[in-house]
């Protein structure tokens, strides 16, 4: 934007210089003359000019001629009634003769005779007159100036209808003559310094080359040889056009750089006032104002159009630019300089596609070196041509591997094993892989976005799938599926939102399997246990028609299959659901333990010793399991031990891998174990001896509490017995303080 | 006194039947929950015994029925073949006072049976000496004893103690617990209520050697059981 404004604001200074001062003149002239040259067009009829040409120079002698001829050619004039006359020959000094031409001046009335006025004047005058001879200014009809304006390339296009100096005005010879037919400029105000100044400049314009008018030799129009009528009221000028008299000017519409005499100067004058004058020029400030205008246009286009696109605006201005300039010269007269605003349009686009050509290449180096500071490796070869072809080259080779890791990625996408779909911030669906489309089918669409993704699922509020800390369920649809979507904000590298990507997972199948386990479940937590329940009740009873004996084993075959049903509900709710977790004293864990054990214990005489240090060993875990896990552990014990035996539970504490840990061990006198029973022994369904009264899953169910707490169980064998060793981390600063 | 009994397993009614009969007192048998609300509404029980599993309602439903719709609602007893401790926990919360896992024993039943009759319907203790086998609580000097020999507690550890026995065979939440003992006091915590229990357990020696066992009941409460010799023979 800067750039653009630096281009605008350089282009926009040098059209207003181009179309302040002179330098684009030149142009300008080119462009003027070409435009005179098609307004190329008949003479005016009216007006005769009586060249003093080489052949009356020949016929009458070397020049100056004797001012007796002028007086016989005047009284020529006067008798065959020619209209006014501008006589364009200098009388400034008397000379013997002039009291004869002073009297054809009188006699004829309307003849205007030529002041020079020259600026600056000698000595320090503002400027020099040279006036005819005061008899014959007396005779004239009047005087006129006959100064011409040069311009800087020689040719004269403009001239001054009237000079000024002080309170001096010099009107211009023809005026008289256009006067016969049209109203004539009035003279400016007069000025108020002593300033040479041409006034009412008038454009003339030129008809064609030299030599259009009507034009007849001095010599033949002395001679009488004119026909008779012939210069009747035509508009008669007087003047030089041999070539050797010097008075000869560049002008436009002479194709060939011809000269062309004073005197045809002066009547392409007479006819422009005739015709009611020349084009007009523009104020300066119209044409700033002008010449502005495209060169805006196309700085405008800049910003908004392609570079090939502003090539052909340009080249739309510049022609548009010429062809209204044509325009207003021949069909409104009005002359607008073009070149200016051209050379602002031809300027402005090369300075423009520079900057943009230098801003791309510093582009293109800076994100080169960008992609390797990533690690995009350039391995494209580096062609030849100029500095940036080459930045070319190296662009477009990190661009193919950009787009070769989007594929990459792309297909990642797609290979997702669940539904995916990648979305704008304004949640418009931008990408989705198979799974994706699969779910959802043909609502992925045309203007597909998250809100009507979710809704078609049920679930009007999708944003609280955002919540990286919220827990938004599943979604059960319509059609009885259930997902679970996770949603997360994609962020740029500065952390901004970009976009939102969000899976679905089809947990169906999931849920089924899960449903089908808590069945199970069920099923042998209850429907298992209600017939064993009723046995075990119908023998507490009197039953009639059985020993004691038989009773007693049905008892005991119906109480295994509750232990067996039990053991394997305890395992599948140990592996599977989620723990609670309280602060524990292990010591009141094992005590309980105990107490739940202790009708069988006692029954077969067996003490069960538990630490009783006020020592407190705190864990973190879930209660019931912790006291089931003691209770497995002390029940094992219980049935390889001996009768009248003793069951040892100690509490210590250690540390393991520089934590510290709780130790339990529990110490029994049975037979012990062997290392195959020691190998199978904490697997479900393997037992460790021979005494098949338990199902083996007791010492799983322990291993696994165990170790989702964090913690070990192992085997240890003792000279008589087993040793089991449990280790839980031990929580060593319990918060709570107790209550007195 | 009049109990009513309902389980749809016809071993089940017959056996606790027998047992509320041998307790002394007279029970009413119902095998669908639906007759069982029925007679609710037109008959006052005094003790209502459920099973959790029926046919045609749950055995939870049934209680929270009663909680909402008896005035005072008699104590009530679930019975269940669920052991898990989640469903003790739910049961308790549904509105039973007590609940007892099967296979039923005879002399637990009849424990508790007896002891949410006495809780419900017992005369107001008199002031004086307490006595559970051979403790004795002190009330005016705030002092327990067993078999003499006097036992030094806190004042909370009494009043934590007394609480155990006067509920002895009922399952007591801890929110029930701590609002007796300490009354609305804040910042206190369930740990703090698990060592108060510990340390009267260890004090008291509350062990089943002792004739008393201490039953944590899974994120509920405890509860305070005496243990009686014939127990130990059937459950083992």
């Amino acid at each position: 934007m800067i750039e653009w404004a630096v281009v605008a604001a350089s282009s926009a200074l040098l059209v207003a210089w181009l179309a302040l001062s002179p330098v684009a003149d030149g142009a300008d002239h080119l462009a003027y003359d070409a435009l005179m040259r098609a307004q190329a067009g008949p003479a005016d009829d009216a007006i005769v000019i009586i060249a003093i040409d080489d052949r009356s120079l020949e016929a009458l002698g070397q020049w100056p001629w004797p001012r007796d001829l002028h007086a016989r050619l005047i009284d020529r004039l006067t008798q065959a009634s020619a209209g006014p006359v501008a006589y364009d020959v200098l009388f400034t000094e008397p000379s013997a003769q002039d009291d004869g031409l002073a009297g054809a001046l009188s006699r004829n009335g309307k003849v205007s005779l030529p002041v020079v006025v020259d600026a600056p004047g000698l000595n320090g005058a503002a400027f020099r007159e040279d006036a005819p001879a005061p008899v014959l200014a007396e005779a004239a009809a009047g005087t006129g100036h006959v100064n011409l304006t040069v311009d800087n390339d020689g040719a004269v296009r403009r001239l001054p209808l009237y000079l000024q100096s002080g309170d001096r005005t010099w009107p211009h010879l023809i005026l008289p003559l256009a006067a016969t037919r049209r109203a004539v400029p009035v003279p400016p105000a007069p000025r108020t310094d002593d300033t040479l100044y041409a006034g009412s400049s008038e454009a003339v314009v030129y008809r064609g080359p030299p030599g259009a008018f009507r034009t007849l030799s001095f010599i033949d129009v002395l001679n009488g040889e004119t026909p008779a009528g012939f210069l009747k009221d035509r508009l008669t000028l007087v003047g030089a056009t041999a070539p050797g008299l010097g008075d000869r000017y560049a002008t436009p519409a002479t194709p060939h750089g011809e000269l062309r005499p004073g005197v045809e100067v002066q009547a392409a004058l007479l006819q422009t006032l005739l015709d009611g004058g020349g084009p007009r020029s523009l104020s300066p400030g119209w044409v700033l104002a002008l010449s502005l205008l495209p060169l805006s246009l196309l700085i405008a286009g800049f910003l908004v159009l392609r570079p090939a696109a502003n090539m052909a605006l340009g080249a739309g201005l510049i022609a548009l630019t010429l062809f209204a300039s044509a325009f207003a010269f021949l069909a409104g007269d009005l002359w607008f300089p073009p070149s200016a605003a051209v050379a602002g349009l031809v300027l402005a686009y090369p300075l423009w596609s520079w900057r943009r050509l230098a801003a791309a290449s510093a582009y293109m180096q800076s994100e080169v070196e960008a992609f390797e500071r990533d690690g995009v490796g350039l391995t494209g070869p580096a062609r030849g041509g100029d500095v940036v072809a080459r930045q070319v080259d190296a662009l477009r080779a990190a661009v193919r591997q950009v787009r070769d890791l989007e594929r990459f990625i792309s297909d990642a996408l797609r290979s997702l094993p669940d539904a995916t779909v990648v979305a704008d911030p304004h949640a418009r669906i931008i990408l989705s892989n198979d799974r994706a489309e699969a779910l959802f089918g043909g609502r992925l669409q045309t203007d597909a976005d998250l809100p009507l993704l979710f809704q078609s699922l049920g679930e009007p509020a999708w944003r609280r799938f955002l919540d990286p800390d919220g827990d938004p369920g599943e979604i059960t649809t319509p059609d009885g599926r259930i997902l679970k979507a996770a949603a997360s904000v994609l962020t740029d590298a500065e952390g901004e939102p970009v976009g939102h990507i969000v899976r679905f997972a089809d947990m169906t199948r999931f849920r089924a399997a899960e449903r089908q386990r808590t069945e199970a479940l069920q099923l042998l937590s209850h429907d298992m246990r209600a017939p064993q329940v009723s046995i075990l009740t119908l023998l507490d009873g009197p039953a009639p028609g059985l020993d004691p004996a038989t009773e007693r084993r049905i008892a005991d075959y119906a109480r295994q299959t509750l232990d067996l049903a039990e053991g394997y509900v305890q395992l599948a709710r140990a592996e599977s659901q989620p723990y609670r977790s309280e602060l524990l004293d292990l010591g009141q864990v094992a005590m309980d333990a105990a107490d739940i054990l202790w009708p069988q214990a006692s029954k077969k005489g067996v003490r069960i010793l538990t630490p009783d240090s006020e020592d407190e060993y705190l864990v973190q875990g879930d209660p019931a399991l912790l006291r089931r896990l003691t209770t497995n552990l002390l029940d094992n014990a219980l049935k390889y031990g001996p009768k009248d035996g003793a069951i040892r539970v100690s509490l210590s504490g250690a540390e393991e891998n520089g934590r510290p840990v709780c130790v339990l061990s529990v110490i029994d006198q049975g037979p012990g174990l062997s290392e195959d029973a020691a190998r199978r022994l904490f697997q479900a369904f393997g037992h460790g001896g021979a005494d098949h009264r338990g199902a083996g899953l007791g010492l799983a169910f322990v291993r696994t509490v165990a170790e989702r707490h964090g913690g070990t169980i192992r085997h240890q064998a003792g000279s008589p017995g087993a040793t089991f060793i449990l280790t839980l981390p031990r929580v060593m600063d319990a918060e709570d303080s107790p209550v007195s | 006194m009049k109990i009513a009994v309902l389980d749809d397993d016809p071993v089940q009614l017959e056996f606790i039947s027998d047992v509320v009969e041998d307790a002394g007192y007279r029970a009413t048998l119902f095998s669908r929950g639906q007759a069982l609300i029925s007679a609710l509404r037109k008959d006052t029980f005094d003790m209502i015994i459920v099973d959790w599993n029926l046919p045609d309602r749950s055995g939870l439903e049934i209680l929270t029925w009663a909680r909402t719709n008896l005035k005072p609602a008699p104590p009530m007893l679930l019975v269940t073949s669920r052991a898990e401790d989640e469903d003790v926990v739910a049961g308790l919360d549904a509105g039973a006072d007590d609940y007892l896992p099967k296979p039923l024993s005879k002399p637990v039943l009849a424990a508790r049976i007896n002891a949410l009759i006495r809780r419900a319907y017992a005369q107001p203790v008199t002031p004086g000496i307490e006595t559970y086998d051979d403790i004795a609580f002190h009330e005016a000097a705030g002092s327990v004893a067993r078999s003499g020999e006097t036992i030094a507690l806190t004042a909370k550890e009494y009043a934590l103690a007394l609480l155990l026995f006067r509920n002895l065979h009922r399952a007591l939440s801890r929110t029930y617990i701590l609002e007796t003992v300490w009354g609305n006091e804040p910042n206190l915590n369930s740990r703090s209520l698990d060592m108060h229990v510990s340390r009267v357990r260890n004090k008291l020696e509350l062990r089943p050697e002792q004739g008393f066992r201490l039953t944590p009941i899974y994120s509920y409460g405890y509860r305070l059981e005496r243990v009686a010799g014939a127990e130990a023979a059937v459950d083992a």
